[in-house]
């Protein structure tokens, strides 16, 4: 697990972005698995649905149910028949504890549920990496708790995720490395224990101690 | 007396009336799904990524919608006939309702595309979903929703310039409408009745439109 | 609050659209009158004048004592009497067959008077002297004898077919069901097809120039109306030609004062005359493109 921090707009967002491509790739080279993402001729669609993405806005589909936005992708795109997409979608939003949301519109959940019920909609695709793009920032305090939650529990089950999130004690509970960002250049990277306990770079330093000293 | 108000006119001339409603009915209905269907494509070729299928849609909206009914309608009747391909005045009016609302139906959707929130589309195509699916199972539904009072518009354009059908002999309400005040010389009375024909087909168009936007205005709450 | 409101609206707009269609129904009163025929519009009036006039003397004589034929023509009839707009001349059939009778009774053609003439006004100039005759694409018809009389025909008017040169249709018996034939709404000529050729399909135009179009672009098989009008169409584009001869009968005659047989006298012979001479034949093709029947 990978968190990228960082002041805002240093480009961690667009970092994340760059991962699936919904970012252009304009210059550079980037390989995600293997696969040579600035090329323009590979099939995104399929590299696409080994990666899933969680926003910070949920970006869920407002005329589909609970269970819809989770069917859509996986029946569409994996070619899973609709009863087997049902049950994949079931057993995520267990996972995520809404299973009793399933046929209520995502208008009708609370802000913490619906940005589970976005994480469950990127399981659901079966991805090799999950990428989160401050997921928590548009939530109520309240409901911070329960989407840590889950990704945390995603964490421990050795899913490969990256995450840009400003929840310092989360990053340092359960990220293996830490990014720093500055500026659109990442300035530090490495173990997040070292890192959180002795930044190398001078700009990590004055980050850190400014998100502590708030 | 042309001034006078006869309902006779209405029970003497009731087969030429009821044929003409019909051929009316039929060129809006036709018409109404052909401009649908073409109006969503040109609208999403206008905000395609492909530069070709955007210039296309866009020569397309702003050269139709720029141009008088009457010419699209004329280049039908008068047009491709003479190229050899025969279409009588029915078809080639019905077909130039349809490409000339098209352009109009386009015009609303792309709106509403565009008033679809980017995220909704990031979301798609982040799962795997092609332009095509994203755009089919996640903007257009929402486009729809938001722009089906403006459609409802245009459909009720669409009923009233199938009157255009009258020009090119194609038999529908105003076509018969002007032959029975040729025959009756009682303007008055036959195209009121001819009003009222068209009522029945755009009133309960108008209500519609006015539910549709009463229940989109409540569900924004 | 709201419903009662909406159907008030509703209500309202129907009114005007009643009160529209209403001056619309008053307006398109004299033209249904003129479209009925021109006929009645001096069927009634100018019964002081009766042929009193005639009788001192003769039309005649007066030409010859003024040195100068007045003829009432018409200023904008394709064919037989059209002003152009550009050299003011006016020119065509009607204008010709006047020339010739100036140069019959005062040995010069350019001794002549033109004056516009309408349908309805033709005859009360006439009556009142201002005009000796009227060239003026009058149909001769029982009800106009009893008001002027009338030279020999000298143009056979009546509704014909125009269709494009070479098409299997040659006259009224061939159209059978499946053909279209092109007219304008709610004329006579439609009225008249519907009762020659009952099982032919009739489309109707709001215009000569539409349905032409349309018969140009392949939308029927034939265009029916007057030949004098077909004519017109004829010698703007000769791929369409006439044919089938006329099925109804329009004869056009020259009108002169009632009760002057001398002066109807001299403009049958110089009818026959012309006709003799192949003069008529060639005034006729010059204007019509093609030769009398």
């Amino acid at each position: 697990m990978v968190v990228i921090i960082g002041p805002s707009g240093s480009g961690k967002s667009t970092l994340l972005r760059c991962i699936n491509r919904l970012e252009k790739i304009s210059s550079g080279e980037l390989y995600v698995n293997g696969t040579a993402l600035h090329d323009k001729k590979i099939d995104i669609n399929r590299f696409r649905r080994e990666i899933g993405i969680v926003f910070q806005h949920f970006n869920l589909y407002p005329h589909k149910t609970v269970i819809d936005n989770i069917v859509l992708a996986p029946v569409k795109v994996l070619g899973l028949s609709k009863e087997e997409a049902a049950e994949r979608a079931t057993s995520y939003l267990s996972r995520v504890g809404i299973a009793d949301k399933a046929s209520s519109y995502p208008s009708q959940l609370s802000g913490g549920q619906q940005q589970r019920l976005a994480i469950a909609r990127g399981l659901a695709m079966h991805p090799k990496i999950m990428l989160f793009d401050e997921p928590t920032s548009a939530l109520d305090p309240e409901m911070i708790g329960e989407v840590l939650d889950v990704m945390r529990s995603l964490a421990y089950d050795g899913m490969t995720m990256v995450i840009v999130t400003h929840e310092m004690g989360f990053a340092r509970e359960v990220a293996d490395r830490v990014v720093f960002m500055d500026n659109g250049q990442i300035i530090e990277e490495g173990p997040a224990a070292s890192f959180f306990d002795h930044p190398r770079e001078e700009r990590a330093r004055t980050f850190l101690s400014r998100l502590i000293h708030h | 007396m042309p001034g006078k108000f006869d309902i006779h006119v209405l029970f003497n001339h009731w087969d030429r009336f009821a044929e003409g409603f019909i051929h009316t009915i039929e060129a809006s209905v036709l018409a109404l799904i052909g401009s649908f269907v073409l109006g969503v494509i040109i609208a999403v070729m206008r905000i395609s990524p492909i530069r070709v299928l955007n210039v296309i849609g866009t020569v397309y909206v702003e050269f139709i919608r720029n141009i008088p009914l009457l010419l699209v309608v004329f280049f039908f009747f008068l047009g491709i006939p003479s190229l050899g391909l025969p279409l009588d005045g029915f078809t080639s009016g019905t077909l130039g309702l349809m490409v000339y609302t098209a352009s109009f139906i386009a015009e609303a959707i792309r709106a509403g595309i565009q008033s679809v929130p980017t995220g909704q589309t990031e979301a798609a195509r982040a799962t795997g979903l092609s332009y095509i699916q994203t755009m089919l199972h996640i903007v257009l539904p929402q486009a729809i929703k938001i722009v089906l009072p403006a459609i409802g518009n245009q459909f009720i354009n669409l009923v009233k310039n199938s009157s255009i059908l009258a020009v090119v002999t194609g038999m529908d309400l105003m076509y018969y409408a002007d032959l029975i005040n040729s025959d009756t010389f009682l303007p008055l009375t036959v195209y009121t009745i001819v009003a009222v024909f068209y009522l029945v087909l755009t009133l309960p168009l108008s209500f519609a439109v006015h539910y549709m936007e009463r229940r989109f205005r409540s569900a924004d709450r | 609050m709201k419903k009662p409101l909406r159907w008030s609206v509703a209500f309202v707009l129907l009114a005007m659209c009643l009160v529209f269609t209403a001056c619309g129904g008053s307006k398109s009163e004299p033209t249904a009158a003129t479209g009925g025929g021109s006929t009645d519009t001096t069927a009634s009036g100018n019964k002081d004048d009766g042929g009193d006039t005639a009788a001192k003397g003769g039309t005649l004589e007066a030409i010859k004592a003024r040195g100068k034929l007045i003829a009432g023509v018409k200023y904008d009839t394709k064919l037989f009497g059209l002003k152009d707009p550009t050299s003011g001349k006016v020119e065509g059939f009607d204008i010709d067959i006047a020339k010739a009778l100036a140069k019959k009774i005062l040995g010069d053609e350019t001794k002549i008077e033109l004056k516009e003439v309408t349908s309805k006004t033709r005859i009360p100039l006439l009556q009142n002297g201002d005009i000796d005759l009227i060239v003026a694409t009058m149909t001769i018809t029982e009800e106009r004898k009893q008001q002027v009389d009338f030279s020999d025909v000298y143009f056979k008017a009546g509704q014909s077919l125009l269709v494009k040169k070479g098409s299997a249709i040659q006259g009224l018996e061939d159209l059978k069901k499946g053909v279209k034939v092109l007219t304008v709404k709610g004329s006579t000529s439609a009225k008249n097809i519907r009762e020659k050729a009952p099982d032919a399909t009739v489309l109707e135009f709001e215009n000569y120039q539409d349905a032409f179009t349309a018969l140009k672009a392949g939308q029927g098989e034939a265009l029916t109306t007057d030949n004098a009008i077909l004519l017109g169409m004829q010698k703007q584009d000769p791929n369409y030609v006439l044919v089938g001869g006329t099925f109804t009968d329009e004869p056009y005659g020259i009108a002169i004062k009632k009760g002057d047989a001398e002066f109807v006298k001299t403009v049958n012979d110089l009818l026959k005359e012309m006709k003799d001479s192949g003069e008529y034949d060639k005034l006729y093709e010059q204007w019509m493109g093609v030769k009398p029947e």
